[in-house]
């Protein structure tokens, strides 16, 4: 079970003279394991499908389903709750102490005190936060990728069988967006994880499943290995093609045999040095 | 020329003042692009204020085409020499249609009707945004939206342009487009001063600059920086593609240090 799009549109100010459709007739299911990746370009509908898969916009048209029951409203106090991370969220950190925050979700749930500081203990820990040192911090003395993890662990202490991150590695840092990347590849443990963005270079060696959206339409749904191997794709959706798979692309126009095409830098020079060897 | 001279710079805050920059030497010649890179809170984008004397140095100088920024008698002309585009463009963006927004500035200095109409025209065809003149702004695109900040800057006619990671919030076609333009801006003789921390976006310029906490850790060309060791304690990470080049350099190919495109790993086999 999971959530279920019956042919979804969305429709900004409907019915006035604003009216901007941002999804037309999306038909797709987020599974509850693995990590899906959603792609496209500025403007193609991926927040919009995030927000309706969080329940916090119904669908103009069509249905939304999760766990099979019809989605009415937000998810995140659901018996199995979905988790949306924001774009930036720790603009969002509030309370004087790394764990008050963390542990918000769990306390606003009406959860004692102890569990809800428990939760958040074991929501720092699976961010890579150890809770001895962060625990009492001022949320406001942390670094960008620290501050982001710490958002993550607030959304994480809720325990969402479901989490959805919007743009989760945008301005930070490179040592940023390594741990950030880590912490959600990992999420796909205890939830089914999407993660919705315009940088396909930074998720696509990790995703288990990729959708492509094009002006609020899916154009590619399958397996992350098989957008890896028809690369084409990515114009198709009107985005750039990820530079390690451009460099594979090109070299086999350039007449190197190479073989197939691999997201991971180490694999992909492996395949490129062979392609190499084989045309001297 | 932009020249920063031993510049201090700290913030005030009540637990004692917290310095961004300590004894930052660095120029930034006409037609030249000079990128500065470090992790956050480096003090990349402090120096983006300095740049143009929206901050002022406690310590050392900053001087635009020989002018000290500190001088309140040349604030207007430092300020009309160097343009500055920040990192969300959004913040930056003040007139509802993208015509009204670029002749903002121009206006707003008592540049005659006419003129003003020609260097929107100049400043839009420059970014690309040319036959867009109508559009509301909020209807563009992410890197439209970005290239419509960087004409909004152009059309007072600025030596030197400032950008604060003016490709963050960008998807990579974008990004690609923000790049060509600098790249055009610069042959045609404007200084760049361009903060990130892609190094992809940084090997594109004439020199880079790596800032550490504040202080200057490195500096030469895009080769000799990306040559050196310390580039990843840093905080600094090359991208897929950097990872791609390295691996086949260790593997005996070829590969240049600052081999960030597909098309120069290509060349490389």
């Amino acid at each position: 079970m999971s959530l279920g799009f019956s042919d979804v549109g969305y429709i900004y100010g409907d019915g006035t003279a604003y009216a901007t459709r941002a999804l037309g007739g999306v038909t797709l299911e987020l599974p509850r394991t693995g990590l899906t990746l959603v792609l496209g370009a500025t403007g193609s509908g991926k927040s919009t499908l995030l927000r309706l898969a969080a329940g916090l916009l119904l669908p103009t048209t069509g249905s939304l389903t999760y766990d099979g029951a019809p989605v009415t409203g937000p998810l995140a106090t659901a018996a199995r709750p979905v988790g949306l991370v924001f774009q930036s969220p720790e603009t969002q950190l509030f309370a004087e102490t790394v764990i008050e925050d963390v542990a918000f979700a769990p306390r606003n749930r009406g959860r004692a005190a102890s569990e809800s500081r428990a939760a958040a203990e074991r929501a720092l820990r699976t961010v890579g936060l150890d809770p001895a040192s962060f625990a009492d911090r001022s949320p406001f003395s942390l670094s960008g990728g620290e501050a982001r993890r710490v958002a993550i662990a607030g959304v994480l202490a809720m325990e969402p069988a479901t989490l959805l991150f919007d743009e989760p590695t945008a301005g930070l840092d490179a040592s940023g967006r390594r741990a950030v990347r880590e912490v959600v590849a990992s999420a796909r443990r205890d939830a089914g994880v999407v993660v919705v963005t315009h940088d396909a270079e930074e998720f696509l060696g990790v995703a288990d499943r990729a959708v492509l959206l094009k002006d609020g339409a899916v154009t590619f749904d399958g397996p992350a290995a098989t957008l890896v191997g028809e690369p084409d794709r990515f114009a198709e959706a009107g985005l750039r093609m990820p530079e390690v798979l451009r460099a594979q692309v090109l070299a086999r126009e350039a007449g190197f045999p190479v073989e197939r095409f691999s997201a991971d830098p180490a694999e992909a020079a492996a395949l490129l040095g062979d392609a190499r060897g084989a045309s001297r | 020329m932009i020249e920063f001279a031993g510049v201090t710079f700290a913030y005030p805050s009540p637990g004692g003042d917290v310095v961004a920059l300590r004894s930052v030497s660095l120029s930034v010649a006409p037609g030249e692009s000079v990128a500065v890179l470090g992790a956050n809170g480096s003090g990349k984008s402090t120096l983006a204020l300095l740049a143009n004397g929206l901050r002022l140095p406690r310590e050392g100088s900053v001087l635009v085409d020989g002018m000290d920024t500190s001088d309140g008698a040349h604030v207007w002309d430092v300020r009309i020499r160097v343009g500055l585009v920040l990192q969300n463009p959004d913040n930056q963006i003040v007139a509802t249609t993208v015509e009204e927004d670029v002749a903002f500035g121009p206006e707003n200095l008592g540049v005659e009707p006419e003129l003003i109409r020609e260097r929107v025209a100049r400043a839009l065809e420059t970014v690309g945004l040319g036959g867009l003149e109508g559009r509301e702004p909020h209807h563009l695109s992410g890197g439209q939206r970005q290239r419509l900040a960087i004409a909004g800057a152009l059309a007072l006619e600025p030596a030197y342009l400032v950008l604060d990671e003016p490709t963050a919030m960008l998807d990579l076609q974008g990004r690609a487009d923000v790049l060509g333009v600098l790249d055009t801006l610069r042959e045609r003789g404007t200084g760049i001063l361009h903060i990130t921390h892609h190094l992809a976006d940084a090997a594109r310029a004439d020199r880079v600059v790596v800032l550490d906490r504040g202080e200057v850790a490195l500096s030469g060309t895009p080769v000799e920086v990306f040559a050196e060791e310390s580039l990843s304690s840093l905080g600094l990470a090359a991208p897929p593609i950097g990872e791609l080049a390295d691996a086949l350099r260790a593997a005996g190919v070829p590969v240049p240090a600052a081999a960030y495109t597909a098309e120069s790993v290509v060349e490389a086999l």
